[in-house]
């Protein structure tokens, strides 16, 4: 069975013994919660890639699993909204299943595993393969807010880089990874300038991803819950990852590559060893799109 | 709170969302039960963003009822105009207030304020500024009958020097938003 097909079975429309929360206001959070989140969301858009600070509250998992994520989700969502929630590309992992449970359970949402039928999608460490439209809201879960941290541990000190556009130890560290490695060998979270202004962590998102987030269509929301910061990248924005003349951004290399299920060879993939035959295969990491795909290919 | 009040201040903050995030578009605030007198749409508005722990600052309201409108709605208390959170400007002028607006500082540009502009229409075009930045496809050349024709300088100038700056909203009297956020770049003679 396909994981979409056990979504929808058993999550899509809960019956009417279902375990939906009662007790809790729409949304979970207080409202003077929600409030001071809003505030800090609309800020965050209008000064694009500035981390805006804010009082983290508690939630029903732990910090670092997606807190800052459901903050920002809990606050702008409707119950007309249509949920979809991954995981690194997974719309069946732990994390991600339990997030749009709960969300569902305190606002009524529909859940889907469709990216296309998504009104607003919660995501960890992955941009969803299909384009996304202006109609929807990527929210994306951060651990380290702080592109710079790599650089400098001290927060008044990165602030201070940050009013003042002073980002030469940024270049100089990646100059040394170039020295040191031939290229930049940052995998994940790779810096991105935001408008010009602001160098910023798009979250551990693969490098396949963050040429989705320049010029896009879609208002990309990003929440850092245990590090207490939300910033937002708006549609239409540039979004450019740091690079020299002489060694310029790439992305991942797949070519030659296809997934073994769904036969993508456009698709970021993980690999996976099977220890009995002793190969290595190639899985399409975007779970939603690998099963449309297939289910595509299994009805033809 | 009611529950529909609670889904009702969600809904008005997607609404203001996309307005801030695509600044020149026209949004339509969805429609209001409970909006009571001239400023019904705005208080209601305000609602979904404001508490005790902000202020805000209303011009031109002498005897004072919009301002404790707000604060019976919201708890926000009353503040001087250039402390202010949320500045609000009920007959379309600032009168050079936007001048002395809370701008941030750079390590905290979100503490620069934003104003809320009552104005009499809002239109997607036939505008004479012209916008472009961050949440435009290209350029915007939204109409905002109603704004002082000093405002949208003033604007521009208060927002010469990102990150430090102003973001606008504009109501006007059928319940449709626009945002000029102090990314968006304004030409205006």
């Amino acid at each position: 069975m396909q994981m979409r097909e056990w979504l929808d079975h058993n999550d899509a429309r809960p019956g009417e013994d279902d375990d939906r929360a009662t007790g809790y206001p729409f949304g979970f959070m207080d409202e003077g919660a929600k409030r001071e989140v809003r505030r800090s969301i609309l800020k965050a858009v209008a000064i694009p890639g500035y981390q805006v600070p804010y009082g983290s509250r508690e939630m029903p998992i732990a910090r670092g699993w997606g807190t800052g994520g459901i903050q920002i989700t809990l606050s702008l969502v409707l119950p007309e909204d249509v949920l979809k929630v991954i995981d690194q590309g997974c719309d069946g992992s732990v994390n991600a299943v339990n997030i749009k449970k709960f969300v569902q359970a305190v606002a009524d949402v529909e859940i889907t595993t469709d990216t296309r039928s998504a009104t607003v999608i919660q995501t960890r460490h992955r941009i969803p393969e299909e384009p996304m439209t202006a109609e929807q809201i990527l929210v994306l879960q951060v651990p380290y807010p702080e592109a710079l941290r790599e650089v400098e541990p001290s927060e008044a000190e990165t602030r201070r880089m940050h009013a003042e556009a002073d980002y030469s130890r940024m270049w100089l560290f990646l100059y040394e990874d170039i020295v040191k490695y031939g290229e930049i060998s940052i995998s994940y979270r790779f810096p991105v300038t935001v408008n010009g202004r602001y160098i910023m962590d798009p979250s551990p998102i693969p490098r396949w991803d963050v040429p989705k987030l320049h010029m896009a269509d879609t208002l990309f929301l990003f929440g850092a819950g245990r590090e207490k910061r939300i910033y937002a990248i708006p549609p239409h924005t540039r979004v450019e990852p740091l690079e020299f003349e002489d060694h310029l951004f790439r992305v991942e290399d797949f070519s030659g590559k296809v997934c073994a299920r769904c036969g993508a060879s456009d698709t970021f993939m993980d690999e996976i060893i099977d220890n009995e035959a002793g190969e290595r295969l190639y899985y399409c990491s975007d779970s939603g799109y690998c099963d449309k795909r297939y289910g595509q290919c299994n009805n033809h | 709170m009611h529950r529909d009040t609670i889904i009702n201040d969600h809904a008005f903050f997607r609404v203001l969302l996309r307005a801030m995030s695509r600044p020149g578009s026209v949004c339509r605030l969805p429609h209001q039960q409970d909006a009571s007198g001239t400023h019904g749409g705005l208080t209601v508005m305000l609602r979904c963003l404001m508490d005790h722990e902000v202020t805000h600052y209303v011009a031109d309201d002498e005897p004072g009822d919009l301002s404790r409108e707000i604060l019976r709605l919201t708890g926000s208390s009353r503040a001087a105009m250039d402390t202010a959170d949320f500045l609000v400007f009920p007959t379309g002028t600032s009168r050079d207030a936007l001048a002395k607006a809370r701008r941030g500082t750079l390590e905290y540009p979100d503490k620069g304020a934003t104003v809320v502009f009552l104005v009499e229409r809002l239109g997607e075009t036939g505008g004479k500024a012209q916008l472009h930045g961050p949440g435009i496809d290209g350029t915007a050349r939204p109409l905002i009958s109603g704004l002082a024709e000093a405002e949208l300088r003033l604007l521009r100038d208060a927002n010469a020097e990102f990150p430090l700056g102003l973001d606008a909203l504009f109501l006007d009297a059928e319940g449709r938003i626009m945002c000029i956020p102090r990314s968006t770049r304004i030409g205006v003679n």
